[in-house]
């Protein structure tokens, strides 16, 4: 750790002074706000001014060294024969999330695997040593002790060296999101539980009540059945079968190679690494568009809780925002395609005739 | 602009059928508990059987079906027909018009050929557009004055006059952006003179009793045909080529553009989820603005903007859509501000379908059992933006 006392305090200065500064945004009030044709250059002193005073404040930003907080920077090694970074102390709040803590020396230490190395790297708070033989004795307990002068320092394009193409594009996901806030994990599966309910398909006797029962003739015959509302005549007209949300997990779909990456959840004060509660969102990675038996196979990988609802109580609001987004389970597909973009994909029913009851879910 | 009063008048329901109740009133409610109640339903519904069923006594409304090279092309000629199809459920679309026929009154309208009756033509859709537009070119024209003064304030002081005049404009802005109300300007109902009139439209007039002869026609989508003539059995088609009415079959045939459909033909595959959704409430419409297949109305376009867009993709395999394909489409749906769902229709094997399509089976059965070997999958296609989910 070569970060002086002095260095620490004039770094602090700056991040303060940072954010005061990172509002800029109060300068363009002054200017006029109608649309953006407005910020054409008109050739008035009044507009450049603003705009040169703006963007200096940009440049001053940018040029900023990113440092961390020397009490929050840790140290790790990593051990090429296990593809891992074990660290010894642990500091800072990185590891609510990410990482496996596990027993060592009579201490506990956690182990990273090499995405998660790379992203405390490149934040800047991790330093990571290249693990050695003398290191592995060590680990092994053939030496006592053993000093981080003895190990090579690693630099950021090492780590990244470590990466294949496909983790790299993990890593752009995993990234991402962490640093928006959220908490991410290795997908984990838990057993689902289901016990499917019958469909309640409208029953036969209510359709034929105005007619004949025969399952194959339509039997709208508007021409010789008093109708009341039209709604007796759209139910005759629902012949059509529809797909009910979980439906799919009577089945397998074993040839899919779709799978669910990460366990994310939205930024909490309190979290359990061991025992998660549900993930807020669940996130596959693909470069491809599934199929429909993919979609399928990915909703059979997610952990979701209890949904029972009764369509018909809901209101018409309710019913709509549902319709919306989906009256069953959602997966996020990460899709890499120059760069990243997040779809959500729901499984819906606008006849909203589902009624499966899922239990919850076992660890 | 009363648009909410015209839009009452002119939408009688989802399906162009009359119904019992509307004509003989409704029948009473049923009280569990009260035995009174029950005599007095069963009463009624007797007396009501009795009565002639009132669709039973309404003609259906003929449609053309002429063979083209792009496919069957079907057509409603008639005005009140076509009036009647659009007030229950919107369909078709008028072939001079955006959507609903209203090329007659908007051109009685501009020739000013109702001058006699005492009621004013009605507005069409068209003439309201047409009415916003010049009202926001107006709007901008202040607007653009605004800023010219404004910029000239940046650059030097503004002289007295100026200064009155931007704040003349800048309170004719304000008036403008806080009315919601379109405010249509009367026009002259001088009747125009026959002779003064254009070439093409003396064609339409007849010079005698000065009236419009409408040439306008109701076009059908395929899969609207056929929900009309299979599922309600309101329409018959009649074939240009011979005029002799259509069986259901072959209007099923010329639907699909082929004696010898197959299990994916596109028609059969978006008749599926044409009629699912039509079967649930939704007024249908075409997506093709969009880049979709459907686009679902809670009642219709005069009422509220769609909004759901389907996309219909035929399950077997072979129709699957790229992400880049699914994307650009999802931009655009999200840019009008509809939910995108996909629709993956699940199809029957070659050898189910050809045994249901057989020749020996009746046509009142046929078309159930055929539609009862599909099955829609139904998925909403988001963009997910974790900046705005965090909390």
């Amino acid at each position: 750790m070569d970060i002086e006392d002095d260095d620490f305090t004039f770094n602090n200065i700056l991040l303060d002074q940072a954010d005061e500064v990172l509002d800029y945004r109060f300068l363009t009030q002054s200017l006029p706000k109608t649309g953006e044709k407005d910020f054409e250059p008109d050739g008035s002193a009044f507009q450049s001014n603003k705009i040169e005073d703006s963007k200096e404040l940009m440049y001053s930003m940018l040029s900023q060294e990113l440092k961390a907080h020397e009490r929050q920077v840790v140290e790790g090694i990593f051990l090429p024969w296990e593809g891992q970074t074990l660290i010894v102390t642990i500091r800072g709040n990185y590891f609510r999330d990410i990482g496996r803590n596990i027993p060592f020396k009579n201490k506990s230490a956690v182990l990273l695997n090499k995405i998660e190395t790379l992203y405390l790297v490149e934040r800047g708070t991790l330093i990571v040593y290249l693990g050695n033989d003398k290191f592995r004795s060590y680990l092994d307990g053939l030496i006592n002790s053993f000093s981080f002068r003895d190990l090579d320092p690693l630099n950021l394009q090492y780590v990244y060296g470590l990466l294949t193409s496909f983790e790299i594009e993990k890593y752009q996901v995993f990234a991402y999101l962490k640093r928006l806030g959220y908490l991410v994990q290795d997908y984990r599966h838990f057993v689902v539980q289901i016990l499917p309910d019958e469909h309640h398909w409208l029953s036969p006797w209510r359709i034929s009540w105005f007619g004949s029962s025969n399952r194959d003739l339509l039997g709208v015959n508007i021409k010789s059945i008093h109708y009341q509302t039209y709604s007796q005549i759209l139910k005759k007209l629902s012949i059509i079968p529809s797909y009910a949300p979980y439906e799919s997990l009577k089945e397998n779909f074993n040839d899919s190679e779709f799978q669910i990456h990460y366990n994310v959840w939205k930024p909490r004060p309190a979290f359990s690494k061991k025992l998660p509660p549900t993930p807020d969102f669940q996130i596959c990675i693909t470069k491809a568009f599934p199929q429909l038996h993919d979609i399928r196979h990915l909703f059979n990988q997610l952990n979701h809780t209890a949904l029972n609802i009764d369509f018909e109580d809901l209101e018409m609001r309710t019913k709509d925002h549902k319709l919306k987004h989906g009256t069953g389970r959602t997966i996020v597909l990460a899709i890499i395609n120059n760069g990243v973009s997040f779809v959500n994909l729901s499984e819906t029913q606008f006849s909203l005739t589902h009624k499966n009851k899922i239990t919850g879910y076992v660890h | 602009m009363a648009k909410r009063r015209y839009n009452k008048k002119k939408y009688e329901g989802p399906l162009p059928v009359t119904l019992s109740s509307t004509v003989y009133g409704p029948l009473p409610e049923v009280y569990p508990h009260n035995p009174l109640s029950w005599a007095y339903f069963a009463y009624k519904y007797l007396v009501l059987l009795t009565k002639p069923v009132p669709q039973g006594c309404i003609d259906n409304i003929v449609v053309n079906c002429e063979h083209t090279d792009a496919g069957a092309v079907f057509t409603v000629n008639d005005l009140s027909e076509m009036t009647r199809l659009w007030d229950h459920g919107c369909y078709g679309k008028g072939i001079f018009s955006r959507s609903d026929p209203t090329w007659y009154s908007r051109t009685t309208r501009r020739l000013h050929l109702n001058h006699s009756s005492s009621e004013p033509a009605e507005l069409s859709n068209e003439d309201i557009t047409r009415f916003r537009r010049e009202e926001r070119s107006r709007f901008k024209a202040e607007r653009t004055r605004e800023q010219q003064l404004k910029t000239k304030r940046r650059h030097t002081p503004l002289s007295t006059e100026e200064k009155q005049e931007l704040q003349e404009v800048e309170s004719v802005l304000l008036a403008f952006r806080r009315s919601n109300r379109l405010k249509v300007q009367k026009e002259q109902s001088q009747p125009i003179l026959w002779g003064d009139m254009r070439d093409e439209d003396q064609l339409n007039v007849d010079k005698e009793t000065m009236e419009l002869v409408n040439i306008e026609a109701l076009q059908l989508q395929p899969v609207e045909l056929f929900f009309l003539k299979y599922g309600l059995d309101v329409v018959d088609v009649i074939s240009s080529q011979d005029a002799s009415a259509l069986s259901t079959r072959e209007v099923f045939f010329a639907c699909c553009g082929t004696r010898t459909p197959i299990p994916s033909t596109s028609f059969i595959v978006q008749y599926v989820v044409y009629h699912y959704y039509r079967s649930l409430g939704w007024s249908v419409r075409s997506g093709i603005k969009f880049g979709c297949d459907f686009i679902l109305y809670k009642r219709g376009p005069q009422f509220s903007h769609a909004e759901h867009a389907v996309l219909v993709i035929p399950a077997d395999g072979q129709h699957e859509k790229s992400w880049v394909e699914l994307q650009t489409l999802s931009r655009v749906i999200g840019s009008v501000r509809k939910t995108l769902v996909l629709n993956y229709v699940e199809m029957p094997s070659v050898a189910d379908f050809t045994a249901v399509l057989h020749p020996d089976q009746s046509d009142e059965t046929l078309f159930t059992t055929l539609l009862r070997l599909y099955r829609v999958n139904e998925v909403v296609y988001r963009r997910w933006v974790p900046n705005k989910t965090r909390d």
